[in-house]
């Protein structure tokens, strides 16, 4: 099940590790549901450096949309130096230098987090589940 | 009754296409995923509700009355006019695969009102994909590697082979085609089955190289794994099936008397309704996809509410239910609506390249059968 860029705790639900999801009748643009989708596998460590991705044709296929809108995924994480591009031997994971974030990003994130909790707790979730499950993911971010 | 041996023996040829086609008409649409019903996409409840159950009873009662009216041109096969003999053989076959596609267009009508709006959600699992072949090259070079073996077998034996060679057998397994003896005769039946054993080995790879993969991981995932195997492992049977029948064919011109009877009517027969009846077992076994193997799971998840998860294409873009085409879809191949197996995206230009070469290799195992013939003429006008 895909939701949006603004809910974390989306990945927590994928039991899969190696499977990416998108959900067409959503407005989020397809790429960027690639993106987000693949980006959150490799943040979880379910590729190693080294990996191979399948192919741009393979993705599009399985997902039924156009190979450019995975190939536009592939680039915009290949430019966030998760992914190296090669012609013919596709997508290859690479070790990728940590960042360090910036204020505007620290700012970014606490106001998007909190408002995703006010979402979460107006949608009837428990505050101490939605803290249970922020302590969760942060074990598994730091493993 | 004044019937020769031969024409008897076309009754049983008759009756087993005709049984095949029923029994497949009768089948296929049993075994399409549980969300899929007459090539529509519907919730999965629909097959056992009041409508689904109408629908599928009037489809069999059609498809039933349709297989015994297609069996009266058969009263022609005793017709002492050659046309009219064969066309009573081979009317059945044709008249009850036309009404068939008649029939199951007509139930397609009749759901299309129920469809439901297939689930917007896909997966992709992440890993590169590997074409398996079951046994590995080994068990995959069989077919090669006993045509070839046939082919170097005759080539050693030429001087044993007549002059005058049979190149066809009437269905008594009497010889009524004959050949001078010359490569394409003595080779012809080896090199149409290698030209067809490597059309299958390449459609099948290109096939799993592009085929969508409907569900990335689960329960599901792996029931289709294991369906596509089973898949595999029926394409390398027939392979090995047109090997064997075209070695005995070729290696029939070794025989000490060319003119004696080939007892290979009736083995070929039953080992034809074996692979038939098998094909049919593992298909309803299976299901498409692989959804029947482990029903329990698949009649929890039909339960757990939602949109069908359909075969990920729109219903607009199959043609009667049948054809696909769809050019917004990457995929070459897709999930068959009804029966097992896949089928092509005519809309991709790719399509046109695989339709091509099955044309191609059909036209050169048809080129090698005419050059075999005309060596047969020239038999004729020598003796």
């Amino acid at each position: 099940m895909y939701t949006n860029d603004n809910d974390p705790l989306h990945t927590m639900a994928n039991e899969d590790a190696n499977v990416l999801r998108i959900d067409l009748s959503i407005p989020t643009p397809v790429y960027r549901q690639i993106v987000d989708g693949l980006r959150t596998l490799l943040v979880h460590g379910a590729f190693k450096p080294g990996d191979r991705l399948p192919t741009v044709r393979q993705v599009a296929v399985d997902l039924a949309v156009h190979h450019n809108t995975v190939a536009q995924a592939y680039r915009v994480l290949a430019d966030e130096g998760w992914l190296e591009l090669r012609r013919h031997s596709g997508a290859r994971v690479i070790e990728r230098r940590r960042q360090s974030a910036g204020a505007d990003s620290q700012k970014n994130f606490t106001q998007r987090l909190r408002e995703l909790a006010a979402h979460a707790v107006a949608e009837g979730l428990d505050p101490k589940s939605i803290a249970g499950q922020l302590d969760a993911l942060s074990g598994e971010l730091n493993r | 009754m004044n019937m020769t041996p031969s024409e008897w023996a076309m009754i049983p040829a008759a009756l087993f296409s005709w049984g095949t086609v029923a029994a497949a008409a009768l089948i296929t649409p049993r075994i399409s995923r549980p969300d899929m019903f007459f090539a529509v996409t519907v919730h999965p409840s629909f097959r056992g509700s009041l409508a689904g159950r109408g629908i599928q009873r009037s489809y069999d009662r059609s498809v039933v009355a349709l297989a015994l009216i297609s069996l009266l041109p058969v009263a022609f096969a005793r017709s002492r006019i050659p046309w009219l003999g064969l066309a009573g053989m081979l009317a059945p076959m044709a008249v009850e695969t036309a009404g068939w596609i008649g029939v199951f267009v007509a139930a397609r009508k009749r759901t299309l009102p129920h469809r439901a709006e297939p689930s917007a959600e896909r997966e992709a699992e992440l890993l590169p994909r590997r074409v398996s072949l079951p046994g590995g090259w080994l068990a995959q070079a069989g077919p090669f590697l006993i045509l070839g073996i046939v082919c170097l077998w005759l080539g050693l034996r030429w001087d044993g082979i007549p002059a005058r060679m049979p190149i066809h057998w009437n269905l008594a397994g009497n010889p009524d085609g004959w050949s001078a003896k010359n490569p394409i005769a003595v080779f012809g039946s080896a090199i149409i089955g290698l030209l067809i054993c490597s059309m299958l080995l390449v459609l099948w790879r290109s096939t799993m190289a592009g085929v969508r993969r409907i569900h990335g991981a689960g329960p599901e995932a792996i029931r289709s794994a294991r369906f596509t195997r089973a898949m595999a492992l029926f394409i390398l049977g027939i392979e090995y099936w047109i090997a064997l029948l075209m070695s005995l064919i070729g290696l029939a011109a070794l025989r000490p008397d060319p003119t004696a009877t080939l007892p290979a009517f009736w083995p070929i027969l039953a080992a034809q309704t074996l692979l038939v009846a098998s094909i049919f077992a593992i298909a309803y076994r299976t299901g498409q996809g692989g959804w029947r193997l482990g029903m329990a799971s698949t009649a929890e998840s039909a339960e757990g509410g939602g949109p069908p998860v359909g075969d990920r294409t729109p219903d607009a873009c199959w043609k009667l239910g049948m054809i696909y085409f769809n050019r917004d879809d990457p995929a070459l191949f897709v999930e068959k609506r009804f029966g097992v197996g896949w089928t092509m995206n005519m809309a991709n230009p790719k399509a046109g390249l695989v339709l091509g070469g099955i044309l191609l290799i059909a036209a050169a195992s048809i080129a090698v059968s005419i050059l075999i013939v005309k060596g047969g003429v020239s038999a004729g006008s020598q003796h």
